[in-house]
């Protein structure tokens, strides 16, 4: 095998790990395909969430994804700030880490959305794709603006505050930030400006190391 | 195919020559609604012209979707979507509409106004059900804060509100949107709505707006944008503004502090730079944990001469953030108390008269403020009096290039000698140094060198660990085997250029 079947069908790895995520593979919407996360919280303690850290890393450093460097650099130090009491709708791109290759795969966008119920928070990680067209990049330069908001088409964006209202899955204060529970177990903590939230895929031994703002501005089209 | 047709038409029609500037246009309604509104999804599909007509096909469609609604004057918007199969639907009094992009897609709550105003509301509270959910619709209130919160388009809004409610409601949405409003977003090309509409209310409701936002700061859970909006919108001569402020900022130290809390905690300090009142003085020591090189958090220990044990410490780390050069050409000398503390109050005084928001923005330097921050822990510390001697010794090195520019050392081969040292660079050396030398010297990142106290002379004796890695190796130089630990000579002479006996122990 040459470099270039390699190549080739590592990116179409890739392509279908992302297929998976986009139809429920971050464990908080494992409702849309149980099936993908079952039973992987109890199978072990899932993978090394720090070791994975340790491999977010592209060919440029930090300065490549210079976003992942803040969960790189700052999940140690992350919190369990407060969160909203009203429906709120976290943006922000995810990828995911590969213990064997040592290497991230494409930044997709990812949508949080929590709420309050009572006196418990609820919450859902998913992905916005409601068409293949949709172009991925789209949020990508969200965090290089000073004032770090994710800009969201508007469509996106009710829709994301409509799947706020509906969060079901719950989501535990901890020491040291926010346990999600779901098919897989994730971990959402304030750092610095933004919010991470990492989910771990025992079944799979990645995680999704997702970096978000509840700072959050309609797209050009209806923006000020 | 029907495309198509209207494709050679048109290219029929330019062939003729007949056909100057925009030529066609085709509006088709694919939704619409009639009472008690009229309103319609237009897709609109124009030709116009490009290449001034000497292209083969010099008219090319352009197509936008749009919603019309037929108020007096009529409003046009374009209603965001990807794709659409729309649907539009109005409430029963023709005050309201909804639209979606898609079915299953949440419906969106447009507001139709007075004066062709129309208002989108950016959440989707409607539901995705067959029809909107109208029980849950949010006022134009709640819609206005929504669109500060996702940073839509307010001028309609508030203009619509004040048109409705008049000014007290408008500043009540202002209170109620202050965590979403972000002062920084506010510069000369892109106007901050909400700082606007601030400013346009008559005097009365700006004071509702301030004693407003002075409530919000005792919240029990208060959001560092409340107090960063809080910063920007009181002054201190508003009372009990200046409590408030050191109030809510002292509330956020408490917490754990990160990039919101800093941007808020920068714009009080800001706010209260020439507010002489010295728990100011304690919050910006407090902050300095936090954040121990920003220049508003320096500025504010320095203006109330702090005492700051945190400052102290720092020192005794590195001098080198405090080493503020006020000496003529060819001699490093400290800035003295003096003179810092005329810089530091005058800085004091013009950020206090800048107006807010904009861009916190301290003109002096980061090591004047520090050296001025550190002038108030009383006498200077031992590592900066002799880092500032240090920076005056006599510098014996060998001649060639420079090691350095720009910050980066140059890739040179290793038996090429290079100075090390030039004007203040000794400086931003010295004050870096250990305090013990290891086997006999100092090693920088661009050089190793020895310093002799007693002589006032620092002798560079080979390339430092960061040189090295840079440096390309040559036959010669690579075989230089290293001295034993501790065989290094007292003090070695100067390496002839080119030599590569400088190379220096292991």
């Amino acid at each position: 095998m040459n470099n270039n079947q390699t190549g080739f069908q590592a990116g179409w790895v890739g392509v279908l790990l992302l297929s998976s995520l986009a139809m429920g593979g971050c464990c908080g919407s494992c409702s849309e395909e149980p099936e993908h996360c079952a039973g992987s919280g109890a199978k072990s303690a899932g993978p090394n969430v720090d070791a994975l850290l340790a491999n977010l890393e592209t060919p440029g450093g930090c300065s490549g994804l210079k976003d992942f460097c803040i969960a790189k650099n700052g999940w140690g130090k992350g919190t369990a700030a407060a969160l909203p009491d009203e429906p709120t709708l976290f943006v922000g791109h995810t990828v995911t880490t590969d213990p064997d290759e040592k290497q991230i795969y494409l930044a997709r966008d990812v949508f949080l959305v929590t709420r309050k119920e009572g006196s418990d928070h609820k919450a859902r990680i998913f992905m916005p794709t409601p068409d293949k067209d949709y172009p991925s990049k789209s949020l990508s330069p969200v965090f290089e603006d000073r004032a770090y908001y994710a800009s969201v088409r508007p469509d996106l964006l009710a829709l994301g505050m409509s799947e706020a209202r509906k969060a079901a899955y719950p989501l535990t204060k901890t020491s040291t930030g926010w346990a999600l529970a779901g098919k897989c177990s994730a971990e959402i903590r304030r750092v610095d400006k933004y919010w991470v939230a990492i989910e771990k895929d025992a079944d799979e031994g990645v995680i999704h190391v997702s970096i978000l703002t509840d700072r959050v501005a309609l797209g050009p089209d209806e923006r000020h | 195919m029907r495309e198509w047709a209207q494709l050679v038409g048109v290219s029929a029609l330019v062939s003729m020559g007949g056909l100057q500037g925009c030529c066609w246009d085709k509006e088709d309604t694919v939704a619409e609604v009639e009472k008690p509104i009229r309103a319609e999804w237009i897709d609109q599909r124009t030709w116009v012209q490009s290449g001034g007509g000497r292209n083969l096909f010099p008219y090319y469609p352009h197509s936008a979707t749009l919603v019309r609604i037929h108020t007096n004057p009529e409003t046009r918007f374009a209603p965001g979507c990807h794709e659409p199969d729309p649907e539009l639907i109005s409430d029963s009094t023709g005050a309201r509409f909804a639209f979606r992009c898609v079915t299953a897609h949440p419906w969106r709550l447009v507001h139709v106004g007075s004066e062709g105003r129309a208002i989108i509301a950016p959440d989707g509270r409607l539901g995705d059900g067959e029809a909107p959910d109208w029980s849950d619709a949010p006022t134009l209130q709640e819609t206005i804060a929504q669109l500060v919160r996702f940073r839509g388009r307010l001028r309609s809004a508030f203009e619509e509100l004040h048109a409705r409610d008049g000014d007290e409601a408008l500043a009540r949405v202002l209170v109620s949107s202050a965590e979403w409003h972000d002062p920084k977003s506010r510069s000369d090309d892109t106007p901050d709505p909400w700082w606007s509409s601030f400013e346009e209310l008559p005097e009365p409701q700006q004071q509702s707006v301030k004693q407003g936002l002075l409530r919000r700061l005792a919240e029990d859970r208060l959001d560092p944008a409340v107090l960063e909006t809080a910063a920007s919108a009181l002054s201190t001569q508003d009372p009990g503004a200046a409590d408030a402020l050191i109030s809510g900022a002292s509330t956020l130290l408490d917490g754990p502090a990160s990039g919101a809390e800093h941007d808020a905690l920068m714009r009080v300090f800001w706010r209260l730079a020439d507010a002489g009142d010295a728990r100011v003085g304690v919050l910006g020591c407090r902050a300095f944990d936090h954040w121990k090189e920003d220049a508003t958090v320096l500025l504010t220990i320095a203006r109330h001469s702090t005492r700051c044990d945190a400052v102290a410490d720092h020192v005794a780390s590195s001098a080198c953030w405090a080493m503020a050069d006020c000496g003529g050409e060819g001699k490093f000398e400290l800035c003295s108390q003096e003179t810092l503390y005329s810089e530091v109050q005058s800085e004091a005084k013009r950020v206090a008269g800048v107006e807010l928001p904009g861009k916190v923005d301290v003109r002096t330097s980061v090591d004047r403020l520090a050296l001025a921050a550190v002038y108030a822990q009383g006498p200077l510390p031992s590592q900066l009096v002799m880092a500032e001697k240090r920076a005056n010794y006599e510098v014996v090195q060998p001649e060639g290039p420079r090691c350095r520019e720009y910050g980066y050392t140059k890739v040179l081969p290793l038996d090429e000698p290079c100075e090390c040292f030039r004007g203040s660079e000794l400086a931003d050396t010295t004050c870096k140094l250990e305090p013990t030398p290891i086997r006999g010297f100092h090693d920088t990142y661009a050089c190793r060198i020895r310093v002799d106290d007693a002589l006032r002379k620092i002798q560079v004796i080979g390339l430092g660990y960061g040189a090295r890695s840079n440096r390309v190796a040559t036959s010669s130089s690579a075989s230089t085997s290293p001295p034993p630990s501790g065989s290094a000579p007292a003090f070695p002479s100067p390496a002839p250029a080119g030599s590569g006996s400088g190379t220096p122990p292991q």
